[in-house]
């Protein structure tokens, strides 16, 4: 890992490109070397506050976890062409360079949160650059008017993604439930790397922008959509992929199907229908199937890296279709977001305890729904409160120990029975 | 109520029967392509015949008419049938038919992979079973084994469950096959996949050399063989399948962008005449996020999955057969064996990675030959999977056409009834939260500033 080069994604949204060169478990530190920013690349989600890349490579910078909010390996840069409105970027961008030169990384912690972030840096003027994460933010904010956001420090974000993006594994549940940023949704769909995860969706109503995956009231428009996919041309495509394939791994094709001469997926490039299953000769199919994935899998081995790309291309994907990346993030915020707008409350109960969920979303009346009005989606966990008597810290540290016997017991049964 | 072809040879003790409403909906050739036999062809025990037709079986399918005889007669059987046409009273029939319930041991053995599976295949079992005075016993992980051990002092003739459960019992000496003569799976290809195929094995050890084993399922790859190899005595095999897909179900994509799925199934939502639903998500994430977003949009849903507590799911599970709800979002926990006739609609909102996933997935609705709609969301990297999968199962997934013809998913009695209703989330309140809630929310808020 060490060595490798990095993709990161501080919670100010800026993104840094550097070799790593340390992770201090201890101090939950993680440093980067020949660091170059790649500025917010539009996730920030209003061009007044994006800040564009520099070219200035910093020797090293030190990151704290908590102002982590994404790191993945080895990125080829990203154009940031995804920045909307350069020139308006741009002269935001002046003002704010006057305003926080010094503060500019502890920026959060002045806004409460001890999580502030802390980098250190080898050289120390190089910092400016990426220093303005913190402090921009709170300032942009309110010049904007959107005064909540300036206390919106993105430490909530930051830690949950940094423990979910695997380095760090000690529950430390800092949780800041004002946190939540949002906005960025405007990009969505433009760029491969949007800052990806945080789950922001929540906090929409009540900043009164948009920033919730929008569905509109029109109908979905199925024929112009898929119009876009040609499936004659798809065949063809397939044809060249599988021929591919097939010369690549012969030999294990030829495994799997010596034990039943009946089938003969070999010839699949061509017609795999006819072969994948022919009832007339032989009783057994040979269809694609989990086992058949995971003795792929297995065989090929899944190194820490595929794994944590796979987690991250889910995370990515999570906020893609749902602007949010994971429901247990979300939940706080949906509790925030139901107190305010008494919105969306009680018709959301999880499907934990069944029936009452339902009777809640119809009616309100919550049956055995907790938290009704406000903490919905909570219920859908209320067995996680159960399990771990409550709180998002301990659920966290359920999460990344599954330390108690019922936990893991639960957990890993019903995975082998699923 | 009564049949025209059960008046011809009927008893007293046909008059008698409580026979539930006649499902009047159309049915494909999947389970209407009989040879005429008639339950009573097979000789069974009264009590179990009564049992059969309150349960509203009129007359064997085709799975059953292949498997019911050959299984009363002790030969392991190897049944390939279609999702949904009746594979589980294929095997549950035979296994009534030969437990002697004068003897108290545990005679019979359905293994099933999900416990969700588990408890519906025990129901099955009681409901047929009822006025024999059989006892059925379900068990499985998720609950207290110390409650199984207590029920197992008492007599069990069939005992229905997950493999890990199981052989937990087994193990313990508390759950004794030294004199149960048939070993059943369900599903048969997922319990032989490679990470149960040594349990399945270990168990089978505690049965006497004699046993009888079938197995079912829809879908048997070639991995099932050696097992068949290892352990069968010249297994009957039973394949009704000429083709993979039931023909009671349209397959429809819709090409869409991630950030439209959303989009895209309120759409269907509205527009679909949704009798019940199951959405398929590829991950418990997304089923729950999805499942907030469902709700979000205004329409009522369940979700579960296989990390939520085994109680919530099994809650889920009974409130959602009995109608409770319109839509339950799930992961492929429920992909298999789950059977809720009034599933007409399913929705592929991740597109499933191979093809076995995807036929039993699809095979959730049009139950028991009845028609029903599965719709796939396509995204760009999901192309070539599509091309795969229909390559593989031999079947045709068209674009989805801008009006969808009732007749296709909708049973003729509620062609009529307008589509489901979004709830505006405004008006919706739920009570306040209990205490110990509130204190660990307030714990979170105020985390930060101790730090």
């Amino acid at each position: 890992m060490y060595g490798n080069r990095i993709s990161l994604i501080a919670k100010s949204q800026i993104r840094f490109v550097g070799i790593l060169s340390d992770v201090n478990e201890k101090e939950e530190t993680i440093s980067l070397e020949q660091v170059r920013s790649l500025g917010t690349e539009g996730r920030r989600g209003n061009p007044l506050e994006e800040i564009p890349p520099s070219n200035d490579i910093y020797e090293l910078i030190q990151f704290r976890a908590a102002d982590v909010q994404d790191i993945e390996l080895d990125v080829p840069p990203v154009p940031n062409s995804v920045v909307p409105d350069q020139a308006a970027s741009e002269s935001a961008q002046v003002a704010r360079r006057q305003q926080s030169t010094d503060s500019a990384f502890r920026q959060p912690s002045a806004a409460g949160a001890s999580a502030g972030p802390s980098q250190r840096h080898a050289s120390g003027s190089a910092s400016y650059d990426s220093a303005q994460a913190g402090a921009s933010q709170a300032q942009l904010a309110a010049q904007h008017g959107a005064s909540e956001r300036a206390e919106d420090s993105d430490d909530y974000q930051t830690h949950n993604q940094y423990r979910q993006s695997g380095y760090h594994h000690q529950g430390r549940g800092g949780y800041n439930a004002r946190g939540g940023r949002g906005g960025h949704n405007n990009y969505r769909g433009t760029g491969s790397r949007r800052g990806g995860y945080q789950g922001r969706g929540g906090y929409q109503g009540r900043q009164g922008q948009s920033r919730r995956v929008e569905v509109p009231e029109s109908d979905f428009d199925f024929e112009s959509s898929n119009s876009k996919l040609n499936k004659d041309e798809l065949a063809k495509e397939f044809a060249k992929l599988k021929l591919k394939v097939i010369d690549n791994s012969t030999s294990s094709v030829d495994n799997n199907t010596n034990a039943d001469s009946a089938s003969t997926p070999v010839n699949a490039s061509a017609s795999a229908a006819s072969s994948a299953y022919a009832p007339k000769s032989s009783f057994f199919d040979d269809i694609s199937s989990e086992v058949k994935e995971r003795v792929q899998v297995h065989e090929q081995g899944l190194s820490h890296e595929e794994r944590r790309s796979r987690m991250h291309a889910e995370r990515q994907q999570n906020y893609e279709t749902f602007g949010q990346t994971a429901a247990d993030l979300g939940r706080f915020r949906y509790n925030r977001y139901s107190n305010r707008g008494g919105g969306s409350g009680g018709n959301y109960q999880g499907g934990g305890p069944g029936g009452s969920n339902w009777r809640g979303g119809r009616g309100g009346r919550g049956g055995y729904s907790r938290g009704g009005g406000r903490g919905n989606y909570n219920n859908g966990y209320g067995y996680r409160n159960q399990n771990a008597s409550g709180g998002y810290n301990n659920r966290q540290q359920q999460d990344d120990t599954s330390n108690t016997a019922s936990n893991n017991r639960n957990y890993v049964e019903s995975g082998a029975q699923a | 109520m009564a049949n025209a072809h059960m008046s011809n040879n009927a008893g007293d003790w046909k008059k008698s029967l409580n026979l539930p409403n006649k499902d009047s909906r159309p049915q494909t050739e999947d389970v209407t392509a009989t040879k005429g036999n008639e339950f009573e062809d097979y000789y069974l025990k009264r009590e179990l015949l009564m049992g059969i037709f309150e349960a509203g079986f009129e007359r064997p399918s085709p799975i059953q008419e292949e498997s019911i005889p050959i299984a009363v007669a002790g030969r392991d059987i190897l049944a390939r049938a279609k999702n949904g046409t009746g594979k589980t009273a294929a095997f549950v029939i035979p296994a009534l038919e030969k437990v002697n319930t004068a003897v108290s041991k545990i005679q019979c053995l359905i293994l099933v992979p999900t416990r969700e599976l588990a408890l519906q295949t025990s129901q099955v079992c009681k409901n047929l079973g009822k006025h024999m005075g059989v006892h059925v016993m379900v068990t499985t992980g998720g609950t207290t084994l110390k409650d199984d051990i207590i029920r197992l002092s008492e007599t069990v003739h069939i005992l229905v469950g997950t493999p890990g459960r199981v052989l937990d019992l087994a193990g313990k000496g508390v759950a004794d096959f030294s004199q149960a003569e048939t070993f059943i799976m369900d599903e048969a290809d997922k319990l032989l996949s490679p990470e149960f195929t040594p349990v399945i094995e270990q168990l089978l050890s505690f049965f006497p050399p004699a046993r009888q084993i079938l197995l079912y399922s829809a879908t048997f790859p070639l991995v099932v063989k050696s097992f068949k190899d290892k352990h069968m005595n010249k297994p009957y095999e039973i394949n009704l399948m000429e083709e993979l897909t039931l023909r009671g179900v349209t397959q429809y994509y819709a090409f869409v962008e991630e950030r439209q799925k959303v989009h895209c199934l309120n759409t269907l939502f509205s527009k679909l005449q949704i009798n019940q639903s199951i959405i398929f998500c590829n991950s418990t994430n997304r089923v729950e996020l999805l499942a907030k977003k469902i709700t979000d949009l205004g329409y009522s849903c369940f979700y579960s999955h296989a990390r939520m507590l085994q109680s919530h799911r099994n809650r889920v599970f009974h409130d959602f057969r009995n109608g409770a709800c319109r839509n339950l979002v799930c992961s492929d926990l429920l992909t298999r064996g789950i059977d809720i006739q009034a599933v007409n609609v399913v929705i592929n909102f991740d597109f499933p990675k191979n093809a076995e996933t995807y036929l039993h997935r699809i095979g959730r609705s049009g139950r028991f030959g009845h028609l029903g709609l599965a719709i796939n969301l396509i995204t760009y990297e999901d192309r070539f999977n599509l091309y795969k999968i229909e390559q593989e199962l031999g079947t045709e997934i068209q674009p989805i056409p801008p009006v969808i013809d009732k007749r296709l998913y909708v049973a003729p009695s509620a062609m009529d009834e307008p589509p489901q209703q979004r709830q505006l989330p405004n008006n919706v309140r739920g009570p306040a939260p209990p205490p110990g809630f509130q204190r660990n929310q307030q714990q979170q808020q105020q985390h930060p500033e101790q730090q």
